[in-house]
């Protein structure tokens, strides 16, 4: 009775692949950059590079590498629960688009408040130290935030629960 | 004979009514306060492993730990294991 | 060769139609089975056999009938195999799906006095049709043992067979259970029939007394030429007939109000043994993925780690604003009064003007965090967190809502303090709140990101995270001391509702994050004020001629600082690190400020210059020391204020500073003796 279709679980399939993938990267950076220094990681990076920048931009950070595997793991879930259960697996992926979605947010109110901080010196006639670009910073448009684009249609599928959850 | 044991032997899914609650003054109270009296039905929702168990009374949902749900004593009618 | 004498145990089955009979049939005899047709009778008769270990259970499979009247030839075959057969034991198949209509049979059937076992079939209908009936419940009200079966899966069958063995060999042809009482009008007219029926012994040695008593009153004919031919059968049949009519007189047609006392009896039991089956609703599958045992800590992490990223970032250009706001109004009002030693105190460095914009500049940092956090516990969510953190934080002696004031006091202690009010056990709250000044707040994060960022370079983040981490597990480890020594034993009743989930006001969240944060800036303005002050006094005040000076050496605070050095040397610390300290009590933003002046340098560059005046081991150790000591005097107030004793006040004090002075100890000399 489940209105999920296995598009949906295609599309969650694919994340359930792609956040533990960025989820690694991240953490396997951030361990070399915070913790082990001496290891030259190379700027690994897995994306599309336009302009100075990557799409997505993975940055060393062991704890959002952590996070997103955990998402991962989450979207996993509700596919491995697709046949058994498929009244929970429907949660699980209500939760992970959820998580998702949160990331999404997190990830523009990082840029917002990126360009904010490079730009309020204007407002008083200060100087910019330099400007700001997708490139430079740190976390620019991250897996954070096109693996929740990606998986925005999710909703269509879940939005029954989140209109039962709150009338 | 009706089989009188405490909610934390409850399985999950299971379903009982309070008989007893043997506490103190001030957590008998509280109990009571949230619903969980002789004569309410108490229903569990999860309850795996070691740790604190979820329950169900009426259209409240409350959880207890185990120490508290040994305390609670319920007229213990199974349901069907589903 | 050797003949085995099989027990055999003789079984009926009965049930109305299309309950799964001839399936329960079928699994238990298999092969060996075989119809027939009923001797004189057009109806199908299928027997067979079931054998276990030395038993054999010959079954035979009476027709579906609902009723047990002398109405249709089938019910006839049926209650007849039973009365003159006598089975050992009879199985009853009831539609767990139909309950109502298939216990009119099973009452029927105990009025026979035949030794009855339920098999409680289509239980998987039953909860698809939402309801769920209680096998056990069940059994004790009708006083038979019943078996819950889903026949076309063949569950139940073996625990029938043991049943059925059980009855047999231990109650043969008895009563199974109690005898079900209609409503006592009813029960009357029986009553009296019966004993007259009981005192008869040739009718006793055939049939259930009972059973004849209510067939008469309904004016069953096969039960009346039944007894005309036995022996003293004419003098009931004649008594039946009489207490017939006068019931007829007084209730109606006998046999009417006759099933009209079983239903009654039916709809009570049913009303006893079924419930309505829940539909899942969203909110209870939130809860089972939220609580899920795998993954529910899993995602607290997730959203624990958003909320901070939220926080922090978020806020961070707001934070740069009022830094650079204030210092910048400092700058543009130094000079204005003229006298040197006000300039100093206002519009200096480290003045007032200064300290304001330092704590101000946390200001955005705090409310956001507050703010993120009321929207969680709106949500319903928290609650939820409490539950599954509640196991874990019981191994390092904290209640599982202790996690709240804990993250709370990342963001500063003194709220987080009074938030221990959530905690209801005394000695839980008392272990939070003696362990929350533990939680590195963001006051000390000042001092902190400086140094290390001076110290370390690269490994800055790695410092500080080593930091937050100490501090988290020293509060474990001072909470199960406690738990083992001071307040041993008294483990909290873990009682949490869940609130039902909701969508988080931002109104209502806007109003607690005030309550909250507001706390901390009462305090940065009123304290901090005063302490800044105070220091400024100690600060510029020459020691020995008591007139302003500008070289911090030949102040009052020098003099104490130097004085005390003493007792730190093996720490290694300067007389100025002790000072600092000092002013830390005060509050722990001004640890910086004060260590800029001591030194003479600006705040931009102290951690710089200490940098290349003290070693990284040394400064670490100082460091620790700053994160465990007292609790800067607001906390000092809120603590007091929450205990409502100046017993734990102090010892929260005392305990801070022993402490801080051993885990400083450990690791200078450690650190040195590792890393030279």
């Amino acid at each position: 009775m489940s209105r999920v279709d296995s598009l949906t679980y295609i599309l969650a399939s694919i994340l359930s692949i792609l956040y533990p993938i960025y989820g690694a990267i991240q953490f396997y950076k951030g361990a070399i950059a915070w913790w082990l220094p001496w290891i030259s990681g190379e700027e690994v990076q897995l994306g599309v590079k336009v302009g100075d920048a990557y799409i997505p931009n993975t940055f060393p950070d062991p704890f959002s590498g952590i996070i997103l595997i955990i998402i991962g793991v989450i979207f996993a879930r509700s596919i491995y629960l697709s046949k058994r259960d498929p009244k929970l697996a429907e949660g699980f992926l209500f939760v992970g688009w959820i998580l998702a979605s949160m990331m999404l947010i997190l990830n523009l109110v990082v840029l917002a408040a990126d360009i904010l901080d490079t730009y309020y010196p204007l407002v008083w006639g200060g100087e910019i130290e330099e400007p700001w670009t997708l490139g430079s910073d740190p976390w620019g448009i991250s897996p954070h935030l096109i693996l929740g684009i990606i998986a925005t249609p999710i909703y269509s599928k879940i939005k029954h629960l989140l209109k039962q959850l709150i009338p | 004979m009706r089989r009188l044991i405490p909610l934390a032997f409850l399985g999950e899914g299971e379903v009982g009514t309070v008989v007893e609650i043997r506490a103190g003054r001030g957590l008998t109270r509280r109990l009571l306060a949230m619903g969980i009296a002789p004569g309410m039905k108490v229903r569990v929702l999860k309850s795996s492993g070691p740790g604190p168990i979820l329950v169900e009374v009426g259209q409240t949902r409350i959880a207890l730990g185990r120490g508290v749900a040994m305390k609670v004593i319920v007229g213990g009618w199974d349901a069907w294991p589903m | 060769m050797a003949h085995v004498k099989r027990r055999m145990i003789k079984v009926a089955l009965a049930g109305n139609p299309n309950v799964g009979k001839s399936v329960i049939f079928n699994n238990l005899t298999g092969a060996h089975q075989h119809v027939g047709n009923w001797p004189g009778k057009t109806v199908d008769k299928k027997e067979g056999f079931h054998k276990v270990d030395d038993r054999v259970i010959y079954i035979v499979d009476l027709p579906g009938t609902y009723s047990l009247t002398a109405l249709s030839v089938e019910e006839v075959i049926a209650r007849d195999y039973i009365i003159y057969e006598r089975p050992d034991v009879v199985v009853d198949i009831v539609d767990a799906s139909n309950l109502e209509r298939n216990l009119y049979l099973t009452m029927q059937l105990l009025e026979l006095g035949a030794n009855v076992v339920i098999a409680l079939n289509k239980m998987d209908l039953a909860e698809k049709a939402g309801m769920r009936i209680d096998h056990r419940k069940l059994e004790e009200e009708l006083g038979v043992p019943v078996i819950p079966t889903v026949a076309p899966k063949k569950r139940g069958m073996r625990e029938l067979v043991d049943k059925i063995i059980e009855l047999a060999e231990g109650n043969p042809r008895g009563h199974g259970g109690k005898t079900l009482c209609y409503e006592p009008r009813v029960e009357r007219f029986i009553e009296r029939l019966q004993g007259e029926v009981a005192s008869r012994e040739e009718v006793t040695k055939l049939l259930n007394p009972r059973w004849v008593a209510i067939k008469l009153l309904e004016g069953d004919e096969d039960v009346i030429k039944k007894l005309s031919e036995i022996e003293g059968g004419r003098e009931i049949i004649e008594k039946g007939m009489k207490l017939r009519e006068e019931m007829g007189r007084e209730l109606g047609d006998p046999e009417v109000a006759i099933a009209d006392a079983r239903y009654a009896v039916i709809k009570g039991i049913v009303s006893r043994v079924a419930g309505e089956l829940k539909r899942l609703t969203a909110s209870d599958l939130l809860d089972s993925v939220l609580l899920d045992k795998y993954l529910g800590i899993p995602i607290f992490f997730v959203i624990l780690w958003w909320w901070f990223q939220m926080a922090f970032i978020g806020s961070a250009p707001f934070c740069d604003i009022l830094g650079d706001g204030f210092a910048a109004l400092g700058e543009a009002l130094t000079g204005i009064t003229g006298h040197p030693f006000i300039d100093y105190l206002f519009f200096g460095e480290y003045g007032i003007i200064q300290g304001i914009g330092a704590v101000l500049s946390f200001v955005p940092l705090i409310m956001l965090l507050y703010f993120i956090l009321a929207l969680l516990e709106d949500s319903g969510y928290m609650a939820r967190a409490a539950f599954v953190m509640e196991k874990a934080m019981r191994k390092v002696g904290l209640s599982g809502r202790t996690i709240i004031p804990m993250i709370m006091g990342f963001g500063c202690n003194v709220p987080a303090v009074y938030a221990t009010r959530i905690i209801p056990d005394e000695a839980d709250r008392l272990v939070a709140i003696l362990t929350n000044p533990l939680m590195l707040c963001g006051a000390r994060l000042v001092f902190f990101s400086a140094i290390a960022a001076a110290f370390y370079g690269a490994y800055a983040g790695d410092i500080l995270f080593s930091l937050y981490a100490l501090g988290v597990v020293l509060a474990f480890m001072v909470a199960i001391i406690l738990r083992k020594t001071l307040f041993r034993g008294r483990v909290s009743p873990f009682v949490i509702e869940f609130p039902a989930y909701q969508k988080p006001s931002f109104k209502v969240a806007a109003v607690r994050m005030w309550d909250r944060g507001s706390m901390y800036l009462r305090k940065a303005l009123g304290i901090i004020l005063i302490g800044l002050l105070i220091i400024g006094v100690l600060t510029a005040i020459d020691a020995e001629t008591l007139t302003f000076t500008t070289d911090p050496e030949r102040s009052l605070v020098a003099a104490l600082g130097r004085s005390l050095a003493p007792i730190f040397t093996p720490l290694n610390w300067d007389w100025r690190f002790v000072v600092a300290m000092i002013f830390g009590f005060v509050a722990k933003e001004i640890v910086l400020g004060a260590s800029a002046m001591l030194y003479g340098a600006g705040e931009e560059e102290i951690a710089s210059r200490l940098a290349s005046l003290y070693n990284p081991i040394d400064m670490y150790g100082y460091m620790t020391f700053i994160l465990i000591y007292i609790p800067c005097i607001v906390t000092v107030a809120a603590i007091r204020q929450e205990t409502g004793s100046w017993k734990w006040t102090m010892f929260a004090v005392v305990y801070g500073l022993i402490l801080a002075y051993i885990v400083n100890l450990l690791i200078v000399t450690i650190g040195h003796l590792l890393l030279g």
